[in-house]
């Protein structure tokens, strides 16, 4: 049961090619199926009587949802809007690939998409008007990551507080299913976390979760009673305000935009800034800011691990193009999947990490 | 309560093209439903406790998959009132079909405590098919409604005027019509879209209405639009903005000349 506004989609995209050579799974697998073409060609063929099955639903989890076709279409179309219904019609018709559905199962018993116990992090006051929301991936697997950016914001004098409980943003679970009121009750949960707090200004260290909390929640009427702000953005600010000065590092770095960052929340300056800040020599690489091409995400390596190697090999490739040896990233997401393929002559480092040495 | 909700499928577009007869034309459009549909749907789905929510929309039978998304919220039945004959109809043969559908659910169904629409649609704007509902149901009506509670049997409801809230109180059967956004419409659920997969739709024509030709449609339509026209650019004076930064220098400027 697609919705007409999909159908409009599919019904354009389905012979056209003009965005493929953008689609990070499509160029790194070569497979015809990873096009957005092929995606929506499929789904209009279910829209004519072909038989929804499990490799249809295979192919609608073989896309990040990076936002790239989209982004590249001069007609306005987005991709992104039917495969994400497509992923709700999979698991209404109990057709979610095998590794999606376990990832299904860690979230509804844990509340992330590793099934731990989310690790506790304390902010320097229970009550503070700044909150640092954490997010899973972050506190789960880059505990450095959220040391360094406590530090900063410790430096910088500003006192903040974390939620105790962090409650899922319900990015990871919208990206799985769709957008269905089980992912909207989650995003109310966490905004009624937040609001408790009383804090007036939510830093949030994940851009995707950024983004859920900046665009669906207001879609969704989960308001948030404070100011949503990218981690970077509010870090970029500090350096701004003379409340962080970064000792000067020489070298040559090189930095990849992730896609809701740059592409969704439209970003890409505030980083660069930080970058500037800090004497380094920034390398632009092919496809930078809304045009960057996206590496994989903590998500895709979590379901279809392979998948992730080799977009994240694939952006690899552009880092190899530039002179410098090392990339810099600000994403715990981008951390993961593209550390976890450096290639030997590369180094990756998180840049609050670096900052956090600089000040 | 068993509710009955009056909803229309509206299309989302910028720009929408007319027939010589200045019908719209809703074909190879994509057609959402009216926000203030919405929210009397959202209202009637958080009072009906154990009573039932009917949809009814009268439309193409390309409605039917919207229909479907509204029964995976919670909706226990569409009715989708189609045929031909409809096409055209104005504001007042609209409410004088959807008012013997009313009727004909009334004996077919179980009887309803309340009707609720949304007090205008963003297509035509007019705002007067639920009143015309109400008189031909000759059921007690209030517009304009931002709350409803139902309390010891008592409809018990917020009404936005022009200078504040009124509060009112009303027994049932009533008609009611909800401001848009009142009640934000909550997403379909997984097991509600399983659920709906296997719901029937129930379809009502002309025929099955007892409907003369004459009562329907463009024929049973006393309104007749002569012209429409576009809205004259320039008529205010207005500058567009180019972007945003613009827009704000402007705005800054406006407000800079506005005396203390
Ligand atoms: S998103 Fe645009 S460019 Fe890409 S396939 Fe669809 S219509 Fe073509
Ligand atoms: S959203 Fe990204 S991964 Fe998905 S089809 Fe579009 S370009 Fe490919």
């Amino acid at each position: 049961m697609m919705s007409q506004n999909s159908k409009k989609h599919t019904e354009a995209c389905r012979f056209c090619w003009m965005c493929r050579h953008l689609c990070p799974v499509g160029l790194t697998t070569g497979r015809e199926v990873n096009t957005p073409r092929a995606k929506a060609l499929l789904l209009s063929m279910v829209d004519r009587g072909e038989k929804f099955d499990k490799d249809i639903a295979q192919a609608m989890y073989e896309c990040v949802l990076c936002g790239s076709c989209t982004n590249d279409c001069v007609t306005g179309f987005d991709p992104t809007i039917f495969i994400r219904e497509a992923r709700t019609m999979a698991a209404v018709e109990d057709l979610l690939p095998k590794a999606v559905e376990e990832i299904i199962t860690n979230i509804s018993n844990t509340g992330n998409i590793y099934g731990v116990q989310k690790p506790k992090y304390t902010g320097t006051a229970a009550k503070a008007e700044v909150l640092l929301y954490i997010g899973e991936v972050a506190a789960c697997k880059q505990p450095t990551l959220v040391t360094a950016i406590m530090s900063l914001l410790k430096k910088a004098d500003i006192p903040f507080t974390v939620l105790e409980e962090e409650p899922a943003s319900a990015t990871f679970l919208g990206d799985l299913i769709g957008f269905v009121e089980e992912v909207r009750i989650q995003a109310k949960d966490c905004a009624n976390a937040i609001n408790t707090s009383g804090a007036k200004t939510v830093v949030v260290l994940d851009s995707y979760e950024a983004t859920t909390m900046k665009q669906r929640y207001p879609e969704w009427n989960c308001t948030i009673n404070a100011d949503v702000v990218t981690a970077t953005s509010f870090i970029a600010g500090l350096i701004e305000e003379g409340k962080l000065v970064p000792k000067k590092i020489t070298g040559e770095v090189t930095y990849h935009d992730d896609s809701r960052l740059a592409r969704d929340l439209d970003e890409h300056e505030p980083v660069r800034n930080i970058i500037k800040a800090m004497g380094l020599n920034l390398q632009e690489m092919f496809l930078n800011r809304r045009m960057a091409k996206c590496c994989g995400s903590e998500l895709l390596k979590a379901y279809a691990p392979e998948l992730a190697a080799l977009t994240a090999e694939g952006r690899w490739e552009d880092v190899n193009r530039t002179t410098a040896d090392t990339l810099v990233v600000v994403s715990p997401q981008v951390m993961n999947v593209m550390g976890a393929k450096v290639p030997s002559a590369k180094q990756i480092k998180d840049l609050y990490v670096l900052l956090d040495q600089a000040c | 309560m068993n509710i009955i909700v009056c909803i229309k499928l509206v299309p989302s577009v910028m720009n929408l093209t007319m027939d010589q007869e200045y019908v719209m034309q809703r074909d190879r459009v994509v057609q959402v439903i009216n926000p203030a549909d919405e929210a009397a749907l959202e209202a009637a789905l958080r009072l009906k406790g154990n009573g039932s929510v009917t949809v009814i929309t009268m439309g193409k039978p390309s409605g039917d998959d919207e229909l479907r998304s509204l029964l995976a919220r919670g909706v226990d039945r569409a009715v989708l009132i189609t045929d031909k004959a409809f096409a055209g109809a104005d504001t007042y043969a609209t409410a004088r079909t959807l008012s013997v559908a009313v009727n004909s659910l009334g004996n077919n169904l179980e009887d309803f405590d309340l009707i609720l629409c949304g007090r205008r649609a963003i297509d035509g704007e007019t705002g007067q098919v639920p009143p015309e509902l109400a008189i031909l149901l000759k059921l007690p009506f209030v517009t304009n409604i931002t709350k409803i509670n139902f309390n010891q049997g008592k409809i018990v409801c917020s009404r936005r005027l022009e200078e504040g809230i009124e509060e009112l109180e009303l027994g049932t059967p009533a008609i009611l019509s909800l401001c848009e956004y009142s009640y934000p419409l909550r997403l379909a659920t997984i097991l509600g879209l399983q659920k709906a997969r296997r719901m029937q739709i129930i379809t009502l024509s002309r025929e099955m209405l007892g409907l003369k030709k004459e009562e329907c449609g463009l024929k049973g339509s006393p309104t007749r639009v002569r012209r429409i026209t576009g809205q004259p650019q320039g008529i205010r004076n207005v500058t567009i903005a180019k972007n945003i930064d613009e827009g704000i220098a402007r705005l800054s400027e406006l407000i800079a000349e506005v005396p203390l």
